[in-house]
């Protein structure tokens, strides 16, 4: 092999522009305690993290607790916290599960449920969103209130969305009036997650209508990054080779994590517009050329297209973002055993006389939990691997050699 | 003597009548007159009727003092959480074989190993999948994860590729999960309940381990981890049945909204449309589900015994929250039972097929139940045993049939059960192993293994012919999986079966099921096995209509005329297939079905369909858009099943239009008393006031039901109410006591004097005595206060005195307290001073008033202690109180509290020396009252868990302190309950239901009290009721027979309950004053009449089934002319014909029995036939004990050939 060692140290031209830690009035700091507060759409999303991952790694320095205290069939009500209770209970405790936490911010979804009502539960609905964020008000936390997401259609015999569609629309819009009235952050999830469900080339984001599928939550975290104000990263970058083929090394760029690759359940073929990496390389001679990363074949292209600028398939470096991600996932199974564990009746209820000795064990998943939380803070910073990578444009006739 | 004489001839010389012509002695044919012995009981003004016996049993009326001990073995089916299985130090050889050979199988079975341990571990759930493979979910995590704990449970796939019997081949498909309590391959994986997920993992290269996991559900509770999403199988129909158990509350959320069940129940879920309804509500722990050949339910409980429940859609079990009405199990009195499968296939012998196996996990039992159809259910009836043994960690909890024919078994394998009163993380729990058993029957070929999964599409239809439903349920899922490209070949196969074979219906009905799962409609195929010969397949078809209706050209002109179907079973299908109709029509059609019989089944359904329908139906019918066709019955059905305030309206216009039927006339009233409005509540009381004398009960009910409007919803019938008093005319005691307790709580002062008088009079009952004092007391002033002192004063009689104490402490307490203090002093406990007690401890300050009454003084050792009974009855701790009775009755009780050193020399002591059948009699002794609050088998108190299968599942040191310490740990379900009320009182009971008014609670002396919700200020949760020193008058010789004897229960041995159908709860006739006077005066035969005057107490058959003559109360009376005397006693039973038709009923002896049915005279012999009605049954027999000296046992038998279906009623 004749690929010219050449190794340069190249400033970057970024197309993007680096985030800013507080875009349009959404931020996070050190110190911050997220609650994620709501429905099923909260609940799994703990289970996918892409959502959290988001965060973490758009606010990368400092300490952050996420708490996802999202319960599958939830309403403003407090409905599936009632336990053996009544529904006052169920609020009851969805107040007492956000306050311990301490929160300073809390993302409320709400609405998918309740818009089973239709019109006539519209009222009460409204009613019962400010009676709940009354309640959180002495946590004194900033509130992000989400709109449900649209129903997904996905055929027969999967039942036509239309009409429940236009509920939650009128339950999206009584949130953002609310959070208008309050001067809190709202995100509209309906109308840009709508816009992707129409698009038939990104496949379907849930698999029943609903609920998103970890693809969905993988697509859903950039809409809710728009959403709240942060530009996307482009990390695509332009390098100028000058007169021959060669190699280089380079750090990675960003001051932010890239997204976590797609999903394996992502549909075959579907767009990852706005998660690639383009790179156009200028000066390459004419001819056809193989692009190694880390001796890794990663794409060919004539130089005209190189010049054009090429995708990079970035799987090779989100080694670092997946990482975090699966801590997040991990950590939010430790705290799901804390604050939801199994066998409540008999640690903590009306049977605490005959388990309740082994409560104490409950407990002793918060250093646990800790602990995972200290990687993911050092995990959601790029500086911490600092890798280069070695980037080697090759000829394509003296591969075929 | 003159036998015409009759009931003229005086008390001193009666006669006995018989039926008809004569009069006859009883058991001897001959006509000789009898005189009590010693004399007849004296009946005058002002006496106190004392027993004529001197007969101990007779407890109901005379009460000793041993008798009152509130003795109630209510935690007696826990282990305390932390000496739990004390003395099982031995942990079982976990050698398969040693296992193997302590099973005892039914004959012509035998048992081979399929897999074990280190194969598996901790089987929790299996199912086969359309290839053979034995698909397991197991759990070493269970019952708790330990912070640091990887949750690492798996979902294992076993094969037996050979052929041989025994696993080959183990593949771990999943791990990584946290306790998976179910599985059930489809749909290119397999489906599980993950803890709050049910999920599905997908193996989509083919590698045979699962690399996808979608979430399809989430949002099951976990409030109890033997509680979780479980019992996961796919219905004929295509639709995935799960169930959740009694402490779990789930909230799912589908695209139809959200679905929400808090309690035990069975979820039916179509994957493919993600529709998830509530299948059957209820259950303590439902983890048995299975099909019939026809399509029909039927549900165990593995922590409820009524053995087989038949499972009707819709309908809620036992434990509903908030169920007005609930179905009950087949087998009442049966144990605990985990798992289910219906046998079918050539290869188990004929008369197995179509039975129900399921484990009793506790008792180490694999259990054999025989299904038949009675009217439009089923009745059940338990075989012996396929296994049973004394291995400790033989836990079957899972059974399949294989696609070979054979029977598998899932083996828990644990010498430790439950994780509620075991520590989590006691040693001796297992998690290691597990055992696959298979059964099978000796000399008969398997059946050849079916290979569905590459047979050409016309193979798999043909195979929803075979007799196996192992083979036509896996064809449906693989034609399920083909997809609708199967419909031609289908189409095709329908048109070409065989006219002439007899089965042909059946095959339509495959086919049918095979178009549901599908999800096709196919009209013409369902029109057809609607008019089916065979009523199971037109039930079936029927059944289909639930889910076809929108897509059906005529789906109520198809349910009309199945609610009017020759069989109840059609009806009833249709019936609740019209409650997914919301139209005001559906209700109308199905209430057709009451004009054909309509057995309790049906009218369940009746009722359920009506009240879903409620919201649909009423609006019409309040705007006059809704007649029943002017049938008036329909309309009644319909409003009383609903019973809202709705229905109050068109009710009152039917009663006063004079379109109810007479003898429904006090329902409806009745009902219009609980939810009418003051001016609808006069309309009852006018009916009350006008009803003639001969409605004496009538007017009591419905006096009732006025006072707990008045009680309940502060509503009075508008206009005069003092035109109550009117009816103190009545020489009837009961009605009188009603008026009375009503007047006062309605205040009336016009009746003041009236209560005045009562209260002194003498000769008068004493509950209408206490009604009046209790009356008096409400009006209250210086007046009442002063008449009550009086009576309360040691000028009266004691019971008087007594009665006065417990009005005045709603007036006066520390009066009250004081007077009550002087009267205990002087009482001996020939009146039962219980009731003094009671009315302090449930009002406030009512225990420390008389703690300060109590200061000073003496008491009699014995009241002093039916004193701290009554406090222990309260669930409540009154420390103070139980203090001062000691010293007062100068007593040394407390606990016994026995070290570790002697606990373990008690249970040496109990296996050694410990006498079962000498620990029965003291079980059965009336003073120690076990059976007032526990039954065996079904027959005793409700109060408590039933023992017939404790010794199997509860360790002896746990049977040990349960007596001596009976809070240390409590049974689920039977925490007490302490409700305080709004009156300032506080009430103590088993919480048995909770309906959208009311709580219902289950007292110490086994009665339920309806306590209105919005009288209930506050609630807590209380101890065990079974008071503590209960053991105080045993010996230790007797508590080391009583712990014997119960931990034999329901062990291999004499102290399992027999399968054969025998009459365990009797009610024996009590020798009281009004008996003897009955008997005298007319004859034996008077005690088969309902004279109201008759009290009949219960008694009890041992645990083999015979009734001690012991047990019963005893007539004694003189021989003519003669010293000599002939003891007698009266006993009966009930039993309930639900299809008519002829039974046996086979007696041990006939001596000295004399029999009637139903009031009628019955040939006493030992082979008796019955001919029944479709009803409840009385048999009645005389006992002349001179003749009979063995006990009685009668034992319920079919009749070949006869299609009557009868069970004994058990109970209290």
């Amino acid at each position: 092999m004749k690929s010219i060692q050449w190794v340069a140290i190249l400033a970057w031209l970024l197309l993007g522009l680096a985030p800013t830690a507080r875009a349009e009035g959404f931020g996070l700091v050190d110190g911050d305690r997220v609650v994620f507060l709501g429905n099923t759409l909260i609940e799994r999303e703990q289970r996918y993290g892409y959502w959290e991952t988001m965060l973490a790694r758009r606010f990368n320095s400092g300490h952050l607790i996420f708490r996802n205290l999202g319960w599958s069939g939830d309403t403003v009500f407090g409905d599936a916290r009632a336990g053996f209770g009544s529904t006052a209970e169920g609020f009851q405790h969805l107040k007492e599960q956000v306050s311990s936490v301490h929160p300073t911010v809390i993302f409320i979804a709400y609405g998918e449920n309740e818009s089973f009502e239709g019109k006539t539960g519209l009222a009460h609905f409204g009613e019962g969103l400010n009676v709940l964020l009354d309640t959180l008000l002495p946590t004194k936390a900033r509130m992000v209130l989400l709109s449900p997401l649209p129903q997904e259609d996905l055929g027969r015999p999967l039942p036509v969305p239309t009409e429940h569609n236009v509920n939650l629309r009128l339950y999206g819009d009584a949130l953002r009036e609310v959070a208008k009235k309050r001067g809190l952050f709202f995100v509209d999830l309906y109308a840009p997650v709508a816009d992707h469900m129409r698009e038939a080339a990104q496949g379907p984001l849930t698999d029943d209508g609903i609920h998103l599928t970890s693809y969905g939550y993988w697509r859903t975290a950039a809409v809710l990054e728009k959403a709240l104000g942060l530009k996307l990263v482009n990390s695509s970058f332009e390098v100028d080779l000058g007169r021959r083929p060669m190699n280089f090394t380079l750090q990675t760029p960003e001051t932010v994590l890239p997204s976590p690759p797609p999903p394996v359940d992502a549909p075959a073929g579907v767009s990852l517009s706005g998660y690639e990496r383009v790179i156009r390389c200028k000066g390459l001679a004419a001819g056809n050329y193989l692009l190694k990363i880390d001796g890794e074949k990663i794409a060919t292209g004539s130089a005209a297209e190189w010049a054009q600028g090429k995708t990079l398939d970035r799987r090779f470096e989100l080694d670092q973002v997946e990482r975090l991600r699966r801590k997040i996932v991990e950590k939010n199974r430790l705290y799901f055993h804390r604050w939801r564990p199994e066998n409540e009746t008999y640690l903590f209820g009306f049977r605490k006389q005959e388990q309740g000795q082994n409560s104490k064990e409950i407990p002793e998943f918060d250093p646990l939990v800790s602990k995972l939380e200290a990687e993911i803070d050092k995990l959601k910073n790029p500086a911490i691997t600092k890798k280069a990578h070695k980037y080697e444009f090759v000829r394509q006739q003296e591969v075929e050699r | 003597m003159n036998k015409a004489s009759g009931s003229k001839c005086s008390p001193l010389a009666p006669v006995l009548r018989g039926e008809g012509s004569g009069v006859r002695g009883i058991g001897r044919g001959s006509f000789v007159p009898l005189t009590p012995d010693p004399s007849p009981p004296k009946r005058g003004r002002g006496e106190v009727l004392t027993c004529p016996a001197p007969n101990v049993f007779s407890h109901t009326y005379c009460r000793c003092p041993q008798v009152i001990l509130f003795a109630l073995l209510v935690g007696l089916a826990t282990a305390s959480p932390l000496h739990a299985q004390r003395e099982l130090t031995k942990i079982p050889d976990p050698d398969p074989d040693i296992e193997r050979r302590s099973f005892q199988v039914a004959d012509g079975f035998e048992v081979n190993l399929f897999a074990a341990d280190p194969l598996l571990a901790k089987p929790i759930q299996m199912n086969f999948d359309s290839r053979g493979r034995l698909w397991i979910a197991s759990s070493e995590v269970y019952p708790q994860i330990l912070p640091g704990q990887k949750a690492n449970d798996k979902i294992i796939v076993l094969e037996d590729r050979a052929g041989t019997g025994k696993a080959d081949k183990m593949t771990v498909f999943a791990d990584g999960l946290l306790i998976p309590t179910g599985v059930e391959p489809g749909d290119g994986g397999a489906y599980v309940a993950n803890s709050t997920e049910l999920i599905h993992l997908a193996d989509t290269n083919g590698a045979g381990r699962a690399d996808r996991q979608r979430v399809v559900l989430s949002g099951f509770g976990t409030e109890d981890t033997h509680h979780i999403l479980h019992t996961l199988r796919w219905g004929p129909d295509g639709m995935l049945y799960f169930n959740q158990s009694i402490y779990i509350h789930s909230h799912i959320e589908t695209p139809y909204g959200v679905r929400r069940l808090g309690g035990g129940g069975i979820w039916q879920f179509r994957p493919e449309t993600m529709q998830l309804e509530v299948f059957a509500r209820g259950f303590c722990n439902p983890w048995g589900h299975h099909f019939d050949r026809w399509g029909q339910s039927f549900a165990t409980d593995g922590a409820y015994g009524e053995g087989i429940n038949y499972v009707l859609p819709g309908a809620s079990y036992v434990f509903t929250p908030g169920a007005a009405r609930i179905v009950a199990g087949l087998n009442p009195g049966s144990p605990k039972h985990c798992g289910e499968e219906i046998l079918s296939g050539r290869h188990l012998p004929e008369d197995w097929r179509g039975n129900v196996l399921t484990n009793d996990f506790r008792g180490h039992r694999v259990c054999r139940f025989v299904l038949s159809e009675d009217g439009a259910a089923y009745a059940s009836r338990e075989k012996p045993e396929l296994i049973k043994t004394n291995h400790a960690a033989f836990r079957p909890i899972d059974i399949k049939m294989g696609p070979d024919g054979a029977i598998y078994i899932a083996d828990w394998y644990n010498p430790i059960i439950q994780h509620g009163e075991v520590d989590f993380r006691d040693p001796r729990r297992d998690h290691t192993h597990g055992r696959i058993w298979r059964v099978t029957a000796k000399g008969r070929p398997l059946v050849p293994r079916p290979q569905l999964i590459d047979a050409t599409t016309q193979d798999v239809l043909d195979a929803l012919k075979a007799p196996e439903d192992w083979t036509r349920h896996h064809a449906k899922r693989v034609l399920k999986e083909r997809g609708s490209k199967v419909l031609p070949a289908l189409a095709a196969w329908v048109r070409g079966l065989d006219p002439k074979d007899p089965d042909i219906e059946h095959h339509q009905l495959e086919a049918l099921w095979t178009y549901q799962s599908l999800d096709v409609v196919e009209p013409h195929l369902l029109s057809t096995l609607l008019n089916a010969k065979d009523h199971r397949v037109r039930a079936a078809a029927t059944r289909v209509i639930q889910y076809w209706h929108g897509r059906l050209e005529n789906p109520m002109e198809l349910l009309a005329a199945r609610a009017a179907d020759d069989h109840p079973r059609v009806r009833l299908e249709a019936v609740r297939a019209l409650a997914r109709i919301p139209q005001s029509h559906a209700v109308e059609l199905a209430m057709q079905a009451l004009d054909r019989p309509v057995d309790k089944y049906l009218d369940y359904a009746l009722w359920l369909t009506a009240r879903e329908l409620e919201s649909v139906w009423m609006p019409a019918l309040q705007a006059g858009r809704l007649e029943f066709a002017g049938n008036t019955g329909h309309l009644l059905f319909a409003l009383q099943a609903v019973g809202s305030t709705a229905a109050v309206k068109p009710l009152v216009d039917l009663i006063q239009s004079g379109k109810v039927a007479r003898d429904r006339e006090e329902s409806v009233l009745a009902l219009i008393a609980a939810m009418g409005d003051a001016k609808e509540l006069r309309m009852v009381f006018d009916r009350v006031l006008a009803a003639d004398t001969t409605a004496v009960g009538t007017q009591v009910s419905l006096l009732a039901a006025l006072e707990q409007a008045t009680r309940q919803r502060g509503i009075r019938p508008a206009g005069d109410l003092n035109r109550l008093g009117k009816l103190l005319a009545s020489p009837n005691d009961g009605l009188r006591t009603a008026v009375v307790r009503l007047a006062g709580l309605w205040r009336l002062e016009s009746l003041r004097s009236q209560f005045f008088e009562y209260a002194r009079a003498n000769s008068i009952s004493a509950a209408l005595r206490l009604a009046s004092l209790e009356s008096l007391a409400v009006l209250g002033g210086p007046a009442s206060r002063e008449a009550i002192q009086k009576l309360a004063g040691a000028d009266s009689p004691v019971g008087v005195r007594m009665a006065a104490v417990r009005a005045l402490t709603a007036l006066d307490l520390s009066s009250a307290a004081r007077l009550a203090v002087e009267v205990l002093t002087v009482s001996s406990t020939e009146i039962d001073p219980s009731d003094v007690f009671a009315a302090f401890l449930e009002r406030k300050k009512g225990a420390e008033t008389l703690v300060a009454a109590l200061a000073g003084r003496k008491l009699p050792g014995d009241v002093a202690k039916i004193g701290i009974r009554a406090v222990r009855a309260t669930g409540r701790d009154h420390p103070m109180l139980v203090e001062a009775l000691i010293k007062a009755g100068g007593l040394t009780v407390g606990p016994r509290v026995l070290s570790s050193p002697e606990l373990q020399q008690m249970i040496a002591e109990i296996l050694k020396q410990g006498d079962p059948s000498r620990g029965e009699i003291v079980f059965r002794r009336k003073d120690q009252i076990c059976l007032k609050c526990h039954a065996i088998a079904g027959a005793g108190g409700q109060v408590g868990p039933d023992l017939a299968s404790i010794g199997a599942s509860a360790p002896i040191d746990y049977l040990i302190e349960s007596i001596l310490l009976p809070n240390k740990a409590v049974k689920e379900n039977y925490h007490s309950m302490i409700v305080a009320t709004k009156e300032g009182r506080f009430l103590t009971g088993i919480k048995v239901r909770e309906t959208q008014t009311e709580l219902i609670l289950r007292s110490a002396d086994d009665q339920e009290i309806a306590v209105p919700l919005k009288m209930i200020e506050d609630r807590a949760m209380g101890g065990s009721l079974m008071p503590e020193g209960l053991a105080d008058t045993l010996t230790r010789t007797e508590l080391i027979d009583l712990v014997r004897f119960l931990s034999e229960l329901g062990k291999v041995g004499p102290y399992s309950v027999s399968k054969a159908r025998l009459v365990r709860r009797w009610q024996t006739l009590e020798p009281t004053p009004a008996a003897y006077s009955l008997l005298l005066r007319t004859s034996y035969h008077s005690a088969v009449s309902n004279d109201p005057a008759l009290s009949w107490g219960p008694c009890y058959s041992n645990v083999s089934g015979t009734l001690p003559l012991d047990a019963l109360s005893t007539f004694q009376f003189r021989k003519p002319d003669s010293k000599e005397s002939d003891r007698f006693a009266f006993v009966r039973c009930q039993i309930e014909a639900s299809s008519p038709g002829k039974v046996k009923f086979l007696l041990n002896s006939s001596a000295g029995l004399t029999a009637w049915l139903d009031g009628k005279p019955a040939d006493a012999k030992a082979d008796m036939e019955f001919d029944l009605a479709s009803e409840m049954h009385t048999v009645t027999f005389a006992v002349n004990l001179s003749q009979r000296q063995e006990g009685l046992r009668c034992e319920l038998e079919e009749v070949a050939g006869s299609g009557a279906h009868a069970r004994i009623i058990a109970g209290k």
